[in-house]
């Protein structure tokens, strides 16, 4: 008999289970029965037959055993190509399936692209910012350190030099604590155009602490940090050797001039390093330049900065030892501030430790609970995207039962069907997922294009493998879950019943709308949550706006000058700046000029403690504290800051005449209460040596130092014409073109020194502009989240009215046959939409009054749960919501009377 | 005196299942059979070291086996030979034409010679 080939495997196949041994043996027991056979025709007898076979056949279980093998191998072999095989199979089918539906299609992949976009680009902006790993060996070990006052809200203050050493000798949870100073503007010359760049005076371990080594060169020994060391050594930055040395090797050991000083090149860092939370390109020891960053208090000062207990200007990380934990070193830190404290009252009374993990210090609180935030809206979105593609999957499982009753009835069992769903499901998951994947890439494009103020490692942030595997996960996730949703309808409709009603309106479809309403009962739940979000952040920001800055930013150009310490000693910059604002007051348009120090929400800050003369030595804890600006007359007119009391500074009030010095509303108010301060004497610095300053007048308070500072600081003025200050921002009050005024400005400082540049060129409404920038970045982004939401929570309404309309067709024929006005049907269709409206808006309120407590760290002046900004939600939901079902109901009222009893 | 058993190599042995089975399907033993009859005996094979031969020459695709019965009512694994074994015949044959009539052209210089 001839065999059928490949019939037999099938078979086999199908029973799933492996039977080579017993075939095996089959056909060699028959081998041996035939040759048994053979030889006892040729008259053997049946035993010596038997025996004559064997031993003509060989080792019997050797053979038996590998051919076993063999066979077992290739059944293996088989069942892999198959599976792959009817794998394609099935993709192919949900291809041609979904090609039929094509809108259907199409929907639920963009509602889960959008959905999984959004994710993919936040997870990218939190797996660059806050889980990468700080590019510092063992960066878990790194910690930052600052000196806290409580009581003074001082929560992380810089440190002074001589708490600095005593932290460095007696900390043992260390193995390396080291410190910077805050990066300043210095003039590099010599060489092609002089350029401000900004350095940064560093101790001479601070690197080997970061574990970081050179990329050419070498860095600083521990001898060049020290008071006294004549030479000048200077470490650069990658960027710097790039952009101004053309990468030349030979840069090393050649002297650059900084700010008119000789240095000279000894290392070039590696590229990304940077110094966390310092801009500086070039690094030089803690010793090498002067603290040019007090110059209305240096010259009075008894002591130099580094001796002085009071003047914080020192940014300290630590290394911990290696068992050492963050909370043992917090307490010790803290023991020997309080040891401190016991033995310098006045300069460390009642200041403290504070010790963070370098990650959270870049990072920031601020950001941490911002993403944190953003992370958890955005992850609303998707679910919000996953209940609409579910209620569309769910209506479409309607239509499709009828043909999965049909494939069942034909004879493909649950699994099979179910393999043909969760195909369709992957399917649209990757179509999901390759399209939420582009949708980032341009998000994160977009997001280094905008280039959000404070956002840190922004450069960290990209669409990288770990974040496309997130994505991938999230596609395939969402995939699996859509496919198994018509899976389950499918296996609990009766076989019969769906062949006969395709599901509708059987007991099953009642079930299905139940759960779409559902859905979109909770769609819109979310929605309502991020848009009162959005709204509170909205409300918080247009609040922030309203705040008086207590300065007009109006037609003001600001330009920051640093002049170089070697051309101007002492008082020379009186003379220059002097000299400067009175030739650009001569330009065209001009209306006037002054200079400040530090301008306001745009420049860095600086404090002193002062004691008021006539008033008892104040007790240590409570010694008054100020912040100190430097300024030229005419400041407080141009920036149109209230002169309250006394007098301006004039011309006269120079370093000849009796020290003189205005105050804030809010000093006056604070530490002279009820009494008038002008008049009154104060000392400086150290309350009992140093200098004395008379108060001349009271200004209006400024927000220097942020917007949202609802207490102002106590704040001090000084006339520039006294103190000689080298860093002033020049600010020009101008009509018309502020970049042609710029040009002008430029040529006046050209004129008077061509080796000077200009830094930052900004008008102040920029700088005011900018420190909105973080809070109007929040807005927009959960703005965005909230849109989204909101448009997925109307699509999702509509789909369900829209396949509720369809169902109900029928009835509605009858309805309208037995006279029922379009507008009845109309009104009625919107009503069950509304009673789901209702349902999402009481949910969705509810549930914003719990989470909303939650964004209060982003809140200005607005509490969580403001009218405003839920009943706009509401209003805006139900609007959507109206839209969405509009449709469905005039199609609903549009219905044929005729034509739906004729199918019935 | 009687003929010495050629030492069979593996590829000899699917040489001749191939050949075997260009006449049509067979089982095991009668491929054995059919072996030591047509070569006389002369190729004294064991008889086991035939199945180990049969299954890899299928898994190869050489050759294909289904379960059929015999003439006696035995059910009996029944082997044939595929297109791909057919391919693998002729290159085989052709290869042993050539290298039979080199060692007959070798063997009639080293007779010319004596």
């Amino acid at each position: 008999m001839k065999p059928i080939p490949g019939l037999r495997r099938l078979f086999r196949l199908a029973a799933g289970r492996s039977t080579a041994a017993a075939d095996v043996a089959e056909e060699l027991e028959l081998h041996l029965a035939l040759a048994t056979e053979e030889l006892m025709a040729e008259g053997m007898s049946a035993d010596a037959a038997r025996a004559e076979a064997l031993r003509r056949f060989g080792n019997l279980s050797d053979i038996q055993r590998t051919v076993t093998a063999i066979d077992r191998e290739q059944e293996r072999a088989v069942r892999r190509t198959e599976w792959l095989d009817s794998l394609v199979g099935d993709f192919r089918h949900a291809l041609r399936a979904l090609r039929r539906s094509p809108g259907f299609a199409v929907g639920t992949a963009l509602t889960l692209g959008l959905g999984i976009g959004l994710n993919t680009a936040i997870f990218s902006v939190f797996e660059g910012v806050v889980l990468r790993p700080l590019p510092f060996a063992e960066p878990d070990r790194l910690v930052r350190m600052w000196s806290t006052k409580l009581d003074r809200g001082l929560l992380l203050f810089s440190v002074s030099a001589p708490d600095f050493a005593d932290w460095r000798s007696q900390g043992r949870s260390f193995e390396q604590v080291a410190a910077f100073e805050r990066q300043q503007d210095v003039t590099l010359s010599g060489g092609g155009e002089p350029e401000q760049i900004q350095a940064a005076r560093v101790s001479a371990d601070l690197f080997a602490l970061l574990g970081v080594k050179p990329a050419l060169g070498r860095l600083f020994t521990s001898r060049e940090d020290r008071p006294g060391e004549a030479a000048r050594p200077l470490v650069l930055s990658q960027s710097i050797w790039r952009r101004r040395f053309g990468q030349d090797p030979a840069v090393l050991g050649r002297t650059l001039t900084l700010n008119g000083e000789p240095w000279t090149v000894i290392g070039v860092m590696p590229k990304d390093f940077s110094v966390p939370g310092n801009s500086a390109e070039v690094w030089m020891p803690l010793t090498g330049l002067d603290a040019g960053l007090h110059p209305a208090l240096d010259a009075g000062m008894a002591s130099s900065p580094t001796q002085d207990r009071g003047n914080r200007y020192l940014r300290v990380l630590g290394r911990l030892k290696p068992a050492v934990s963050l909370t043992a070193a917090r307490e010790e830190m803290n023991t020997i501030a309080h040891r401190l404290d016991a033995q310098y009252p006045g300069s460390n009374t009642g200041w403290t430790v504070t010790v963070l993990g370098l990650t959270d210090a870049v990072v920031g609180q601020q950001f941490r609970a911002a993403v944190t935030i953003l992370f958890g809206a955005v992850g609303l979105v998707l679910l919000i995207a996953c209940a609409n593609v579910a209620t569309m999957v769910l209506g479409r499982s309607a239509a499709r039962s009828r043909e999965l009753a049909v494939r069942a009835s034909l004879g493909a069992g649950s699994a099979r069907l179910g393999r043909l769903l969760m195909a369709e499901g992957l399917l649209l998951g990757v179509m999901g997922g390759a399209i939420g994947v582009l949708l980032a890439f341009g998000l994160v494009r977009l997001l280094h294009a905008l280039e959000p103020p404070n956002l840190p490692r922004l450069d960290q942030v990209s669409v990288n493998g770990i974040v496309l595997a997130v994505a991938g996960l999230l596609s395939v996730g969402t995939g699996i879950v859509f496919g198994m949703v018509p899976l389950r309808w499918a296996t609990r409709i009766p076989l019969t019943q769906a062949l006969r009603e395709g599901g509708r309106g059987s007991s099953a479809g009642r079930r299905r709308q139940q759960t779409q309403r559902l859905l979109v009962v909770s769609e819109m739940t979310l929605a309502v949550l991020l848009l009162s979000g959005a709204g509170l952040l909205i409300r918080s920001l247009i609040r922030l706006q309203a705040v008086e800055l207590g300065f007009e930013p109006r037609n003001v150009l600001a330009v920051d000058l640093s002049l170089p310490a070697t051309g101007y000693p002492g008082l020379a910059p009186t003379r220059f700046y002097g000299d400067l604002l009175d030739r650009v007051r001569t330009v065209p348009g001009v209306r006037g000029a002054a200079a400040i120090s530090s301008v306001p929400l745009g420049g860095p800050n600086a404090g002193t403690v002062f004691a008021i003369q006539g008033q008892p030595v104040p007790d240590p804890k409570s010694t008054p504290d100020a912040d100190w600006r430097v300024v030229t007359p005419g400041y407080f007119r141009l920036m149109n800051i209230p002169l309250i009391r006394g007098r301006d500074f004039a011309e006269q009030d120079d370093s000849a005449a009796a020290s003189v010095v205005l105050i804030s509303a809010t000093t006056a108010r604070r530490f002279w209460p009820g009494a008038d301060p002008v008049g009154a004497t104060i000392r400086l610095g150290d309350v009992v040596k140093g200098p004395l300053a008379q108060v001349v007048g009271v200004v209006g308070d400024v927000h220097h130092l942020s917007v949202e500072a609802i207490e102002q600081r106590p704040m001090l003025y000084f006339p520039h014409r006294a103190s000689g200050s080298r860093r002033m921002s020049l600010l020009v009050s101008a009509t018309g073109d502020f970049g042609a005024l710029a040009v002008a400005v430029r040529r006046e400082v050209r004129v008077m020194d061509p080796g000077l540049p200009l830094s930052a060129v900004r008008t102040m409404d920029e700088v005011v502009d900018a420190a909105y920038a973080q809070r109007r970045f929040n807005v927009v982004v959960l703005g965005v989240f909230a849109a989204a939401a909101l448009v997925l929570a109307g699509i999702g309404l509509y789909g369900v009215m829209a396949y509720s309309v369809s169902q109900r067709t029928p009835e509605l024929g009858v309805r309208l046959a037995l006279g029922a006005q379009g507008g009845e049907v109309v009104r009625m269709v919107l009503g069950e939409s509304m009673r789901l409206v209702a349902g999402g808006l009481a949910l969705g309120l509810g549930g914003a009054l719990l989470l909303n407590r939650t964004l209060a760290a982003l809140l200005f002046e607005i509490k969580p749960n403001d009218p405003a900004a839920l009943i706009g939600a509401s209003v805006l939901l139900a609007g959507i919501a109206l839209l969405g079902s509009f449709v469905p109901a005039r199609r609903a009222a549009r219905v044929d009377p005729m034509t739906t009893l004729r199918q019935e | 005196m009687p003929p010495q058993p050629v030492d069979l190599l593996q590829g000899t042995l699917e040489f001749l299942v191939l050949k075997t089975l260009s006449w049509g399907a067979m089982h095991g033993f009668a491929i054995a059979r059919w072996i030591r009859k047509t070569t006389d005996d002369a190729l004294e094979i064991e008889e086991g070291a035939l199945y180990p031969a049969l299954h890899r020459m299928e898994r190869k695709g050489w050759i294909e086996s289904d379960w059929g019965v015999t003439e006696n009512n035995r059910r009996a694994k029944y082997y044939q030979i595929t297109r791909l074994g057919r391919d693998q015949l002729r290159r085989e044959e052709s290869s042993w034409t050539r290298y039979v009539s080199a060692v007959s052209k070798i063997m009639a210089a080293a007779r010319a010679q004596t």
